[in-house]
């Protein structure tokens, strides 16, 4: 059906197609009393670790928000421009969580590399510098190189160029879930239903809002499939053009949604060339040409630009895998889910209850397709895309497999949203009678409202979720105002790009703020000895620290005093902690008397000492003689 | 075209030009604000592209304004991301000359692509003005855009000149690390010539040359020597330490070329030449100040012993 056919058809059924003001004074009013209610759940978190309130405040507040929003989006009487409107501030709203958290800096484990990578190219002009936390984020500048530009020719800070650049994106990317719907559908209303459904995905709330190079790349890969799915309707090799701008753009911009994007495009490419009968012959050419395209660029890029992706990638495919059927052999080595979580008892309700939900939910739509023929070669991509989620699900029992599998859904929700969206649609368009039509409406929301509470729940502990006072060990609670001093006063002592031992969490903010490049821990370099001993470290690990020439050493004295809650110091590779605070004062305390470490700077809870391995030489030669 | 739309031409011509004069005070307005700025900074880098790109790649893409329009913005960033990586990976760099000349050249290549392309139409539905398809007057529009694009980057460019001097934060300047620099010096001798590696960060397109010298309590001892012109420009400096008593300070100074001023001096205690050495940097802190005073750095010469 065309455009002007759906137009007709509308007025056919008496559609109105002018907006009710009424959706519209709601949608107003629901925005600014949510986020009101939402700020008020953030203040009491910021007080108050501990507590049910501020879960139960801001999940009134995002539904205060969300409700009158999805309902302009999704409803029967809206026009475009309305509709739009509702899903620009449904992508808004979904936004507006995660920017009020880190307005002034990066927060997130993530984002400090990243924001790093900008200022260091805002600093040389050119891409590729080094950067330490996440070193293969330098390897793939599409994010932080035009984030750099904003920075550069606005004149603004790079945190602020950051947060627009990534909540661009963010909003944009469920316009690209509409056009792809709107192209395969033919409708306005399953177009916004299906970027409503896309937008409950476990990512979309918190991780795909942070400032990382994985939030632009989704956005990159929703509209290349919102190009691709265009192929042969008007055009073939128009669509496909414009994929291979976006594509391109990915495949510089983040490793894993490449792949990803990869794989949908071939499965596209194969449904079409197996399902497309009476279609244009040169469709799946054009799909092909577009697959095969992206994966030369992609293997290119990781050959001559990231050549350490494999090694970065390969633990987690293989590792995650392996660990899967540990489990289904002998039962070891899963994850306890919720495990000494603070979250209340409904969230995790929800979270183990939306899997079954939208399974019972894909049934039934599954049932309304088979009935429907013929078959569409792109819907029944979207199937197998779709499916790709269930199939995810047992990996988040493992540890390797969890960060996989949470990342995958980023990627087949758009599946599960081009296959529940028109089922959706289909529900409220047929309770004809009038009494049952408000209750279908209801069920619609209530369930919307379920699956993101429950997939929120499902993603993020609480720390990432909302502020709160400070708690050591943890990422996003851990750096105060002292790290971050201590930080800036060594960039300007030893200039950026030094070499430096400190733990994993005083690393987030020396590797950023501080700009310096990070020792990374390893069997074969395990600088938790330098705390571990009680008098001299060993020889080979100081000999090894000078042959790379590292310079400096940060010391946070609360790791003497305070337990870290399980997490690891220095990365995986470290031994398992018999006792928790890990070190002792004196373990920390021997740098003060050593001879090759010049305590040169100290506040309360740091010391920075200056490696001196001339004095080293002596000593050691000295103690031999 | 029918009479009525025709007749309705002037009123439309008239009306695109109000909102071309709206969008460019309110661009103008919003300039000025710190976090609009960062808005219209990412919006006008990628819409007229965006929007460029796709009337010359696919003019019919949709008949809906609004997907038109949010394709265009996702194209724009896409071709930000691929055109801000090929100049932070070329020889050009990545600055705010290079990638407003980028887009303007960008921007007006596309626009000679696209001319004449028209969005299709089956009915000859009121349209920008006479003569003028969605297409063109979206185009019309994006040509305004597009030269605000280029003009309020450029002329806030042209107002603050660039910076001649190495005052601001734009170069840094360290000793490799400045306690090792000590350290280098360490075993010095009077009289002996000792390299100190130091590091100068400054603008990729900074086309000011620079220049580091060495004085011991005031007094130079090294030749002034050029920093080679990148952004991150490590040089060594030859340091012949006279004979002072202990301890003594050292100091390096920065000069820029025809900048006539220099600033950002680093200074630390420096070690003894005595029999006896002081431990290096035995004070242990490094002083970054101003160390324009006492020297006439309108007539260095570069490459010259200042000695």
């Amino acid at each position: 059906m065309t455009e002007t056919a759906t137009v007709a058809a509308d007025r056919l059924r008496g559609v109105s197609r002018i907006a009710p003001r009424l959706p519209l004074a709601a949608q107003w009013a629901g925005c600014a009393i949510g986020l009101s209610i939402l700020l008020i759940s953030f203040n009491v978190a910021s007080q108050q670790a501990q507590g049910a309130l501020k879960y139960h405040l801001f999940w009134v507040g995002m539904a205060c928000a969300l409700v009158p929003a999805i309902g302009v989006a999704c409803g029967s009487r809206t026009t475009n421009l309305h509709r739009l409107f509702g899903l620009v501030t449904v992508g808004a709203v979904l936004s507006a969580p995660k920017l009020l958290l880190a307005l002034g800096g990066p927060l997130y484990h993530d984002e400090y590399p990243h924001w790093r990578e900008v200022e260091a190219i805002i600093e040389s002009g050119r891409i590729f510098q080094p950067v330490s936390i996440v070193p293969i984020a330098a390897s793939f500048p599409g994010l932080h190189a035009p984030t750099a530009a904003v920075a550069m020719v606005s004149g603004v800070s790079p945190w602020s160029a950051a947060v627009v650049v990534v909540t661009t994106a963010h909003i944009l990317t469920l316009l690209g879930v509409y056009v792809a719907a709107r192209a395969v559908f033919r409708s306005n209303r399953i177009a916004a239903i299906a970027a409503v459904v896309y937008a409950l995905n476990p990512s979309y709330l918190y991780f795909d809002a942070q400032f990382s190079y994985e939030s632009l790349a989704v956005c990159y890969f929703v509209w290349t499939i919102a190009f691709v799915v265009q192929i042969g309707q008007k055009s073939v090799w128009r669509p496909a053009g414009l994929a291979a701008i976006t594509c391109l753009a990915s495949v510089c911009t983040h490793h894993l949604t490449t792949i990803f994007l990869i794989l949908v495009l071939g499965i596209i490419a194969v449904c079409h060339t197996i399902a497309g009968r009476g279609e244009d012959r040169s469709v799946p050419v054009a799909l092909w040409t577009l697959v095969g395209v992206s994966a030369a660029a992609f293997i290119l890029w990781v050959t001559l630009a990231a050549p350490n992706t494999y090694t970065y990638l390969s633990p987690y495919f293989g590792g995650s895998l392996r660990q899967l059927l540990s489990i289904g052999g002998t039962g070891s080595g899963s994850r306890t889910l919720y495990a000494g979580t603070t979250v209340p008892q409904y969230e995790i309700l929800l979270a183990f209850l939306t899997p079954p939900l939208l399974l019972i939910l894909t049934v039934l739509a599954l049932r309304n397709a088979i009935s429907r023929k013929p078959h569409d070669p792109t819907q029944m991509a979207f199937w197998v895309l779709g499916v790709l989620y269930f199939i995810s699900l047992p990996l988040i029992l493992t540890p390797l497999g969890a960060e996989g599998a949470r990342r995958s859904w980023a990627f087949s929700y758009l599946g599960l949203s081009m296959v529940l969206a028109p089922w959706l649609a289909g529900v409220l368009t047929n309770s004809t009678s009038a009494k049952r039509r408000p209750w279908a409406q209801f069920a619609m929301v209530a369930a919307f409202l379920v699956v993101l509470i429950g997939n929120t729940s499902a993603g993020l502990n609480s720390d990432y979720r909302f502020p709160g006072p400070f708690r050591f060990g943890s990422e996003t609670r851990g750096i105060t105002a002292e790290t971050i001093t201590m930080a800036r006063w060594l960039k300007t002592e030893a200039g950026p790009g030094a070499r430096v031992v400190t733990d994993r969490f005083t690393g987030l903010a020396v590797g950023s703020y501080g700009g310096a490049q990070l020792a990374v821990a390893s069997k074969g370099f395990p600088i938790w000895q330098l705390y571990t001993s009680a008098t001299q470290p060993p020889a080979k690990l100081v000999a090894a620290l000078k042959d790379s020439h590292y310079k400096y050493l940060v010391i946070d004295k609360r790791l003497a005093s305070k337990p870290v809650l399980g997490s690891s110091i220095f990365g995986n590779a470290e031994p398992e902690w018999e006792r928790d605070p890990v070190f002792t004062e004196d373990s920390l305390a021997k740098f003060d008397k050593l001879p090759w470490t010049v305590k040169i700077y100290e506040s309360e809870s740091y010391s920075v000492y200056r490696f001196d391995f001339s004095a080293w030489r002596t000593a050691s030669a000295s103690g031999a003689s | 075209m029918s009479d009525s739309l025709k007749s309705d031409a002037p009123r439309r011509r008239a009306s695109l030009a109000s909102v071309c004069l709206a969008v460019s005070v309110a661009v103008a307005a919003l300039w000025l604000l710190e976090p609009a700025r960062a808005v219209l900074a990412l919006l006008l880098s990628v819409w007229p592209i965006g929007y460029a790109l796709r009337v010359a790649i696919w003019p019919g893409c949709s008949r809906s304004r609004l997907v038109r329009a949010s394709t265009a913005i996702a194209l724009g960033i896409a071709n930000a991301s691929l055109l801000a990586v090929a100049l932070g990976a070329t020889g050009l760099g990545l600055s705010r000359t290079s990638w407003i000349s980028a887009i303007g050249v960008e921007f007006l290549v596309l626009t000679v692509l696209s001319r004449g392309r028209t969005i299709p139409r089956r009915s000859p539905s009121p349209s920008w003005g006479h003569g003028l398809s969605d297409s063109d007057g979206l185009m019309l529009v994006g040509a305004v855009v597009g030269a605000l694009t280029l003009a309020v980057p450029l002329l806030i460019f042209v107002s603050k000149a660039p910076e001649r001097s190495t005052s601001g934060a734009t170069v840094q300047f360290f000793a490799a690390s400045p306690t090792s620099a000590a350290e280098s010096l360490a075993g010095a001798s009077v009289g002996s010539v000792h390299p100190v590696e130091l590091v100068v960060i400054r603008p990729a397109d900074d086309q000011v040359k620079y220049a580091v010298a060495a004085f011991v309590n005031g007094k130079a001892v090294s030749k002034w020597t050029r920093v080679p012109a990148s952004a991150k420009a490590r040089v060594t400096v030859l340091v012949r330490l006279p004979s002072v008593g202990c301890p003594y300070r050292v100091d390096f100074a920065l000069a820029s070329r025809g900048g006539g001023d220099a600033d950002r001096g680093l200074s630390f205690n420096g070690p003894t030449t005595s029999a006896k050495p002081c431990p290096p940097s035995a004070s242990g802190s490094v002083l970054t100040r101003k160390v324009s005073s006492g020297f006439d750095f309108d007539a260095f010469d570069l490459g010259r012993s200042s000695a």
